[in-house]
C-alpha cells in the first residue's frame, strides 16, 4: 500500500466519525497544550534569568572559594569528609593569594568585598531606606544595563555610585535623568552589636540601573567598599593580600583560558565555578522545572492515549467485515495493522498541531497580558518564549504517543480471521 | 491448475471437533467450470476460502499455479488473494461507505496501483459488467443485482486466473441471478477464466462442466461433461 494512499484511508475513516474522533483529538488538544504552554513558560523564564545572569556575571571571570566543594550541591546523607581541617571553613592566606594569582592566564584578581551597610539617606532628607551594596570590580560592574549616565569608570575611582531605579521613586526624584549629580549618604555600622559606632560615606550617583535589575542595590568602586567593610568587621587589613577573605574573584585572560584556570584553582585544593558551570546549573534547574510544570499534560497524553486505544478498538468493532474485505481482496496482515496504527497516529498529530497552536496563541496572550500588567516593568521579561524545537516536539511527541497506543488495537485488527470477519454481522 | 492433496481442515468448537474437510483429493484443470454442490455444513465453502487463500488447511497440499499455499507466508497468501482470485460473495462484501468506482478500485490499492491508473482500470472492469452508469453510486443505492455485478468487477479488476463464487446468486431472485451467472459463465468461456463456484442449486450446477458433490467434508461423487 503507498503512503499517501495510506493517509488518506486513514483520514477518511476519521472523517467518517467526525463526532468521535472530534472528542478524542480534543483530549489530545488538551494534553499538547498544557505540555506546550508549560514548557514554553518554562523557556520563558528560563530566558529572562540566564539574560539577566549574562548582565551580571562576565564570562571571562572564575569565582573561587577556599571553601571546597562549596559550589557542589550537597544532599543531607551523610557523604565523606576527605581532610580533617575542612569542617571549619578557612579563609585564603597570603601564600594562597600568590599561588592564585600566579596561575597562568590569571589577569586580575579581585577580593569579593562583602558591605553591611545600615542604610541609605538621599540628600537634604533624613528618611532612611534598606540598602544593598556592591562593589564590584569595573569590569563585572560594566555588563549592567543602565537607563541614564555612566558606569563608575575606574577600580580606583571613589565616592561614585550606581543606582537602581527603584529608589528614585522611593527618594521622590522625579525621573532618571534628575538623578545624575545627586549625592547619597550610606551608614555602616559595626559588626559586634556592642559596638554602636557608625560611620556615613558620601557618594555622587552617575548612574542610574535599567528597570529590570529590580531591586534595591547600589554600585560603588572596590576602594570604597573596602573601607566601609574595614569600618564594619573594624579590621584594616581586611581585603588585602595578608587576608583576601573566603571568595575571589579571577579574571581570565581570554574566555578560552577560564576552564584551564578553573582547574588550577581545583588542583590547589580549593573551589572554582566558572560562568558556564553557573549557567549550566541554572539550565538544569530548568529542566526539572520545565519538567515539573508540563507533567500535568503529561498525565493529560497518557489519558489521551487510552482515549485513543478505546477510540481505535471501537472502530476495529464497526469495520470488522470491512477488515475482512480488505484481506479478501490482498491486504496483508501487516496492511491491517498499519492501517490502523496510521489512523492512531493521524489523532495524536492532529491533537498535536491544534494544541500546539492553541498553546502559541496563549502564550501570546499571556505576554500581552503580562507587558501591560504585572510585568510592565520588565520590557525584555516574556511569560511565554516558544523555541522552533518545541513547535515541532510537542506534534511529535503526540504522534509517537498516539501511534504507540495504536499498536495495540491494531494488532489486534490485523490477527482477525478473514473468513471469521468477512461473516461478522 | 489447481490441485488439492489429501486436504483436511479440522475446527475446534468447545469440545467438540469438526472436519470440515476430511481428505479432499482434487485437480481442477485452467480453464475449467466447476460447480460445488452440497448441504450446508459439507464444507464446500471452506474448499473454497482454502483454494483462495483465505483459510489454511491443517493437512494437505493446496498448490494453485505451482504454489503450495499451506507452505505461503502471509505476504504470499495476500498477494494471491489480490492477484490470482477473485472472490464473488452470497452477501457481496462490498465496503459500504465506498461508492462502486472505489469498491472496484480497492483491490488497485494493495496492488500500490496510482489513483490515476486506479480509476482507469476501475472503470474499465465497471464497463465490463455494464455499471458505468453506477459508477459513484454506493451499495446501498444499487439493487441486489447491481452489487453482484460490482463485485464482479472487482473481482476482474486485476485480471486473475480464477474466481471464486461462493452462492453468488443467494441472495437474487432467478431473473438477475441468471443474468449474474450469464456474466460469470461468459467470463469462463470467453477468456479462460477457472470458476469454481459453490451453489445449492442443482440446475446451477448443470451449466458448469465439471460438478463435485460434498458432503461431511468428503467429495461424495465427481462429474465431468
Amino acid at each position: 500500500m503507498r503512503f499517501t494512499d495510506l493517509l488518506s484511508m486513514a483520514f477518511y475513516n476519521l472523517w467518517r466519525r467526525k463526532l468521535r474522533t472530534s472528542l478524542t483529538v480534543l483530549a489530545v488538544v488538551i494534553g499538547a497544550t498544557l505540555v506546550a504552554l508549560m514548557v514554553s513558560i518554562g523557556s520563558g523564564l528560563q530566558s529572562f534569568i540566564v539574560g539577566q545572569f549574562g548582565e551580571i556575571v562576565p564570562q571571562d571571570a572564575v569565582i573561587v572559594s577556599s571553601i571546597k566543594d562549596v559550589f557542589q550541591r550537597q544532599d543531607n546523607s551523610p557523604h565523606e569528609i576527605t581532610s580533617t581541617n575542612l569542617t571549619a571553613s578557612n579563609p585564603f592566606t597570603y601564600d594562597d593569594f600568590q599561588k592564585i594569582r600566579a596561575i597562568p592566564g590569571v589577569v586580575q584578581v579581585d577580593y569579593n568585598v562583602s558591605v553591611s551597610a545600615r542604610y541609605i539617606q538621599p540628600q537634604d532628607s533624613s528618611k532612611m531606606y534598606s540598602v544593598s551594596v556592591n562593589a564590584a570590580p569595573v569590569y563585572q560592574a560594566e555588563l549592567r544595563k543602565l537607563v541614564v549616565g555612566t558606569d563608575i569608570t575606574a577600580d580606583d575611582v571613589t565616592g561614585q555610585c550606581v543606582l537602581a531605579y527603584d529608589y528614585l521613586k522611593a527618594f521622590g526624584w522625579s525621573d532618571a535623568e534628575s538623578a545624575l549629580g545627586k549625592q547619597v549618604s550610606i551608614t555602616v555600622g559595626k559588626l559586634n552589636p556592642y559596638s554602636t559606632a557608625t560611620q556615613a560615606y558620601q557618594f555622587t550617583v552617575v548612574g542610574v540601573l535599567d528597570k529590570t535589575m529590580n531591586g534595591s542595590d547600589v554600585f560603588i568602586s572596590l576602594p570604597d567598599g573596602k573601607e566601609m567593610a574595614r569600618f564594619y568587621q573594624d579590621n584594616p587589613l581586611l581585603y588585602s593580600e595578608q587576608q583576601p577573605g573566603y571568595a575571589l574573584y579571577l579574571r581570565a585572560e581570554s574566555i578560552s583560558q577560564v576552564d584551564s584556570i578553573a582547574q588550577a584553582v581545583k588542583d590547589l585544593n580549593f573551589s572554582a565555578i566558572t560562568p558556564a558551570e553557573l549557567l549550566a546549573q541554572i539550565n538544569s534547574v530548568f529542566s526539572v522545572i520545565q519538567i515539573g510544570l508540563s507533567a500535568f499534560g503529561v498525565i493529560a497524553l497518557i489519558v489521551a492515549a487510552i482515549g485513543i486505544i478505546n477510540t481505535l478498538l471501537m472502530a476495529i468493532h464497526e469495520r470488522t467485515r470491512e477488515i475482512g474485505i480488505m484481506k479478501a481482496v490482498g491486504a496483508t496482515r501487516g496492511t491491517i495493522r498499519i492501517v490502523f496504527t496510521v489512523e492512531g497516529g493521524a489523532l495524536g498529530f492532529l491533537g498535536g498541531i491544534i494544541g500546539t497552536l492553541l498553546a502559541l496563541g496563549l502564550g501570546q496572550l499571556l505576554n500581552f497580558i503580562g507587558s501591560r500588567t504585572f510585568l510592565s516593568d520588565f520590557p525584555g521579561f516574556k511569560m511565554s518564549v516558544f523555541p522552533v524545537w518545541l513547535v515541532f516536539g510537542v506534534t511529535a511527541l503526540t504522534t509517537f504517543i498516539s501511534l504507540v497506543a495504536g499498536l495495540y488495537p491494531a494488532n489486534n485488527a490485523a490477527k482477525l480471521d478473514p473468513v471469521d470477519a468477512l461473516r461478522y454481522e | 491448475m489447481i490441485k488439492l492433496e489429501q486436504l483436511k481442515k479440522t475446527y475446534r468448537m468447545g469440545e467438540e471437533v469438526i472436519h470440515a474437510l476430511d481428505g479432499v483429493d482434487l485437480e481442477i484443470p485452467g480453464g475449467e467450470f466447476l460447480a460445488i454442490v452440497g448441504p450446508s455444513g459439507s464444507g464446500k465453502s471452506t474448499l473454497l476460502h482454502i483454494v483462495g487463500g483465505l483459510d489454511s488447511p491443517t493437512s494437505g497440499k493446496v498448490i494453485v499455479n505451482g504454489n503450495d499455499l499451506s507452505r505461503s507466508s502471509d505476504k504470499e497468501l495476500a498477494d494471491h488473494r489480490n492477484h490470482s482470485i477473485g472472490f464473488i460473495f452470497q452477501s457481496f462484501n462490498l465496503h459500504p461507505t465506498y461508492n462502486s468506482l472505489e469498491n472496484v478500485a480497492l483491490p488497485l490499492i494493495f496492488a500500490r496501483v496510482s489513483a490515476a491508473q486506479r480509476k482507469k482500470l476501475a472503470w474499465a472492469a465497471l464497463e465490463e459488467v455494464g455499471l458505468t452508469n453506477r459508477a459513484y453510486h454506493k451499495p446501498n443505492q444499487l439493487s441486489g443485482g447491481e452489487r453482484q455485478r460490482v463485485c464482479i468487477a472487482r473481482a476482474l479488476v486485476l485480471k486473475p486466473g480464477i474466481i471464486l463464487a461462493d452462492e453468488p446468486t443467494g441472495n437474487l431472485d432467478s431473473v438477475t441471478g441468471e443474468h449474474v451467472i450469464e456474466i460469470l459463465s461468459g467470463l469462463n468461456k470467453e477468456k479462460g477464466i477457472t470458476l469454481i463456484m459453490v451453489t445449492h442449486n442443482p440446475d446451477l450446477a448443470k451449466r458448469a462442466n465439471h460438478q463435485l458433490f460434498m458432503a461431511d467434508g468428503h467429495v461424495v461423487e465427481e462429474r465431468k461433461s
